[in-house]
């Protein structure tokens, strides 16, 4: 009887979440030194040790720069660990919350509460409950489509496929919100749709943080059944795990923080798609006990790069986060189709 | 060990196997074979809990299977079959480690036993080597050993195969199916897989269950099959033995010398 | 090979085709931006304050050209004034625009230049509207409710048909509106691109009254409406100039992540200095909107002493400039009270001052040097909450 010690595999899964919790250490520190406002190092650092002198530059920095900050990094750990639940669950790579139509509902659910109920008026003056209530709306939706044809449908390529097409038919439903609503309306659901950390106040991100805290705490106790789901249905059935309950488990989860996510910032593309595959690519494992926490980690630090980069690369203003997303993403998705063999 | 019950077992409207009853022992090895579509595959995913059957029952160590809870059944029957399995990253000890799901705790964390067990798999399928590579660069043979190995780190009395031979070379094909006879004869589980290899079923089995695709399941030893079969040569007739039955309309008989079906001008 | 041979032949004749299309599509355009691009040195220009429009009188008729505000360099289009049924003498060279003035049955989109239409008493010439819905005064609401005046709808497409069965003799509207209007610009009806919108002063937007005047034959009634305008405007600006300390202000709120103030050289920081206050960006040259995130806007304007804000349907109060946004509260003019609101919906502020501008100098005198004016607010109202 031989004790077998921790794979070499292990080691490098170590490393590598390593490596993302230092990223997310230094994007965060990007994020509080830089800005749209020139701040000199000195008096951001003066302000962190409780120098209150300067009132505007406490104001930006406490109020402005690190709730923007942390918004960020904590729709990048949602975000990530939404998009890895559903590609074990898919079994597809390609699979997240944008593409399952998940993030689209949620926009529908905001647009309905902008657009129609009362235009820009209704959004920026404080229904800020109303979009949430919006967002959670479109959401549960579309998942409530999602596992009622889950029921019905067999395969798990074809139920993708379906929420793909709910999706299209979410953002066709946007479509005609938008034509029929007012311009001021429809400009102000444009900015909307281009992804937003800034604007949360302290209340309103410990709100965000804890429900997407309660949601990874539900996602990390299917690490079992996401590994058994690996090995396929049939597999994970055979060694005992009820597939149609952990599916439909798993879509709840995965919609809830890709809502989260859309009622407090807008609908975020692509870093619920691309940062599981970074995870992985880093960790060299899918063994999800080590998968799962390098997925929350890799995705606060894309996000943090990505918010990161949308405030220094403005020249004084803040580029839109979707537009920024997928200029990292891209190449990555493309370099995991090319080398699919490998992983 | 496992007991088909007047089972009848098909997809809605069509019907592959009609009223059969026969049973898998501990310590057999029985060879399901049958040509393609005569419902091999069907009758695992029935004998596995995957499929409901149009009627009759399976028992499995005395109970029916339809009530047995899920975590239950899967201390009771490992299966292995052809689906592609997507778990390039894993290591081969992972791999292994989860057949033993049903019996760890929260995060599939392996306790000294569960360890005991997994290394007692790989070594008795011959993986123990490549135990902390990937799977992704084992070849076909290796990863279908390593998935036999879960399924015998599963611990289960009852080991159903859907082809495990399917995309083996020869000499991967004798050892598996090598394997698969010790796993029966000398650790007394019932193994029940299917397989298109004639030859080695006739020569390891205990039993074979024929489909011939007619609905009906023609069980037998292999000696009483050959015994059979030179009876109804020796009375004058072609192709129409218990063998040649699976293949019938078909241009091959079942050749004696050879334990293998040969080209022929069958009427 | 063969295959390849086939593709490249198709893939020449769609090019082929396509060019040919675009340009005819091209051709109707190009006939609108040409023209003058350098006025004759011996003629006068009439207009005095306004950059985007050049007037000029000539033997029985008045040129105007409109100039480009994208590319100051071009124009957007040129008219020639003739009275109807009346041959000029001699017409200028160039391409032109003919209009038969006094217009009868003229295709007015906006509100605004409605506005100062009926204001100069020639309201029966407005035949058509675009955005009805946006006409809420008299005597335009009532003729198009009771389908006296045509809606030919939205402005950013109307309905061609309904413009066609109108049959305008002339179509008022602004450059981007200025969609798909070769249909009707192929029958013969004049389309003058009203580019008032995009003056960067006060008095030269107003200006242009006077080329509606003459485009209504209300000549004389337009050139005095202007005079009294620039003559308050200049007045009180005059007396505002000397009234000691200029304090800073602060305008619009943030919506939606963004919150666009006026550039420096833009119209609303001219009238803001025009009205004896400062302006923070009025060292940025620019005549447009700055889009500037939350923290810039605080840098520079945290002390402002005053916040004009103005909405559309919503009386704010500072409890409602908290709650959209918490930090909205660390103003000083929010501390102080001293943020004002205009509603809009209620006050008919975007209906004015394009060509009243003397009346919002006169309110924003009265915010900020309350003690030269003594006048009540016509616009904006004190948020409720101090």
């Amino acid at each position: 009887m031989m004790k077998r010690e921790t794979t070499g595999g292990n080691r490098r899964a170590a490393v590598a979440i390593w490596v993302a919790a230092v990223a997310i250490a230094f994007f965060f520190a990007g994020m509080v030194f830089c800005g749209t406002v020139e701040i000199p190092a000195d008096a951001v650092a003066r302000v962190l040790f409780g120098d209150v002198d300067d009132a505007v530059v406490l104001t930006i920095v406490r109020d402005v720069r690190i709730p923007m900050a942390l918004t960020a990094l904590v729709a990048g750990m949602a975000l990530s660990v939404s998009g890895l639940l559903l590609q074990t669950t898919f079994n597809n790579p390609l699979a997240g919350p944008s593409i399952l139509g998940i993030s689209t509902g949620a926009s529908l659910g905001v647009a309905v509460v902008m657009l129609g109920f009362g235009g820009w008026l209704g959004a920026g003056l404080g229904c800020y409950a109303g979009i949430l209530a919006g967002a959670f709306a479109g959401a549960a939706v579309v998942m409530f489509l999602l596992l009622l044809f889950s029921m019905a449908v067999r395969g798990n390529s074809m139920l993708l496929i379906i929420g793909i097409l709910i999706g299209y038919l979410a953002s066709s439903a946007i479509s005609l919100l938008n034509f029929f609503s007012t311009q001021q309306g429809v400009h102000s659901y444009v900015i909307w749709g281009m992804g937003n950390f800034g604007g949360l106040t302290w209340e309103r991100l410990g709100v965000m943080g804890v429900s997407v805290a309660v949601c990874l705490a539900g996602a990390s106790l299917f690490v079992k059944p996401l590994n058994a789901l690996l090995l396929g249905r049939r597999y994970a059935g055979s060694m005992g795990v009820d597939v149609r309950r952990t599916r439909n488990w798993l879509l709840v989860i995965s919609g809830a923080l890709a809502a989260v996510v859309t009622a407090f910032c807008g609908p975020v593309g692509f870093l619920g798609l691309v940062m599981p595959h970074v995870a992985r690519m880093s960790t060299g494992t899918s063994n999800h006990v080590w998968l799962f926490p390098a997925t929350v980690l890799f995705g606060g630090a894309g996000a943090l790069l990505c918010a990161w980069l949308s405030v220094v690369c403005g020249g004084g203003q803040i580029i839109p986060v979707n537009a920024i997303t997928p200029i990292i993403s891209v190449p990555v998705i493309i370099y995991v189709i090319v080398n699919r063999k490998k992983l | 060990m496992l007991t088909l019950e007047n089972l009848t077992v098909g997809y809605g409207k069509k019907v592959l196997l009609r009223d059969v009853s026969a049973s898998l022992g501990a310590g057999e090895l029985v060879t399901l074979v049958g040509a393609n579509g005569a419902g091999k595959s069907t009758l695992l995913k029935v004998l596995s809990g995957d499929l409901r059957p149009l009627a009759g029952g399976v028992s499995v160590c005395g109970e029916p299977l339809a009530g047995v809870p899920r975590i239950k059944k899967s201390r009771l029957i490992s299966v292995v079959n052809t689906d592609r399995v997507e778990a390039d990253a894993l290591t081969v000890h992972e791999v292994v480690g989860m057949g033993r799901y049903p019996y760890t705790g929260f995060f599939g964390r392996l306790g000294d036993d569960d360890e005991a067990v997994v290394y007692d798999a790989m070594k008795a399928t011959g993986v123990e080597a490549f135990a902390g590579r990937n799977m992704a660069t084992l070849s076909d043979g290796e990863r279908q050993k390593v998935m036999i190995a879960r399924a015998l780190a599963q611990s289960t009395p009852v080991i159903l195969l859907d082809e495990p031979t399917a995309f083996l070379d020869v000499a991967s094909r004798v050892e598996v199916l090598s394997l698969l006879a010790s796993l029966a004869h000398e650790r007394g589980k019932a193994v029940l897989l299917s397989s298109h290899d004639l030859p080695a079923a006739l020569d390891l089995s205990d039993r074979l269950w024929l489909l011939p695709g007619d609905g009906a399941m023609h069980c037998d030893s292999p000696a009483d099959l050959i015994a059979a079969h030179n009876m109804v040569m020796s009375a004058g007739g072609t192709c129409n033995s218990p063998l040649d039955s699976l293949f019938t309309g078909r241009a091959v008989r079942f050749d004696v010398q050879r334990l293998d079906f040969v080209a022929a001008l069958c009427k | 090979m063969k295959h390849i041979k086939e593709m490249v032949r198709c893939l020449a004749a769609v090019a082929l085709v396509a060019a040919v299309a675009v340009s005819a599509g091209c051709r109707g355009k190009s006939a609108e931006t040409s023209g003058e691009t350098a006025v004759k040195p011996e003629a006068v220009n009439l207009m005095t304050e306004a950059k985007l429009l050049r007037l000029y009188k000539g033997e029985g008729y008045y040129r105007a050209e409109v100039v480009n505000p994208w590319d100051t360099a071009s124009m957007l289009g040129a008219y020639l004034l003739v009275e109807r049924g009346v041959e000029p003498d001699s017409v200028p060279e160039g391409a032109f625009t003919r209009i038969d003035v006094p217009l009868e049955r003229s295709l007015v989109y906006s509100s605004v230049h409605a506005g100062i239409i009926d204001e100069m008493g020639a309201a029966g010439a407005v035949a058509g509207v675009a955005d009805g819905e946006y006409f809420k005064k008299s005597p335009y609401r009532e003729r198009i409710a009771g389908g006296g005046i045509v809606n030919v709808g939205s402005s950013m497409s109307p309905s061609m048909e309904a413009v066609v069965a109108l049959s305008p003799d002339a179509i008022l509207l602004s450059p981007f509106e200025n969609a798909g209007h070769g249909v009707i610009e192929r029958a013969g009806v004049p389309v003058v691109e009203c580019a008032d919108y995009m003056e960067a002063t006060p008095k030269g937007r107003a200006e242009w009254v006077r080329f509606f005047g003459l485009l209504y034959g209300r000549g004389a009634e337009a050139d005095s409406i202007y005079s009294v305008v620039r003559d308050s405007y200049d007045g009180l600006s005059e007396k505002v100039a000397h009234s000691g300390e200029r304090p800073l202000v602060l305008t619009e709120m943030l919506t939606d992540g963004y919150w666009f103030v006026p550039g420096g050289a833009s119209y609303m920081a001219r009238l803001i200095q025009d009205a004896g206050a400062s302006y923070p960006w009025c060292n940025d040259g620019s005549a447009g909107s700055l889009q500037l995130d939350f923290s810039s806007v605080y840098a520079k304007a945290a002390d402002a002493d005053y916040w004009l804000i103005r909405t559309y349907g919503h009386d704010m109060s500072l409890d409602d400039l908290r709650s959209v946004y918490l930090l909205n509260s660390q103003f000083k003019a929010f501390k102080d009270g001293n943020v004002f609101v205009a509603n809009t919906a209620e006050v008919p502020l975007f209906e004015e001052f394009p060509f009243h501008p003397e009346k919002l100098l006169m309110e924003y005198a009265s915010i900020f040097h309350p003690e030269v004016t003594g006048e009540n607010l016509r616009y904006f109202k004190r948020a409720k909450g101090y």
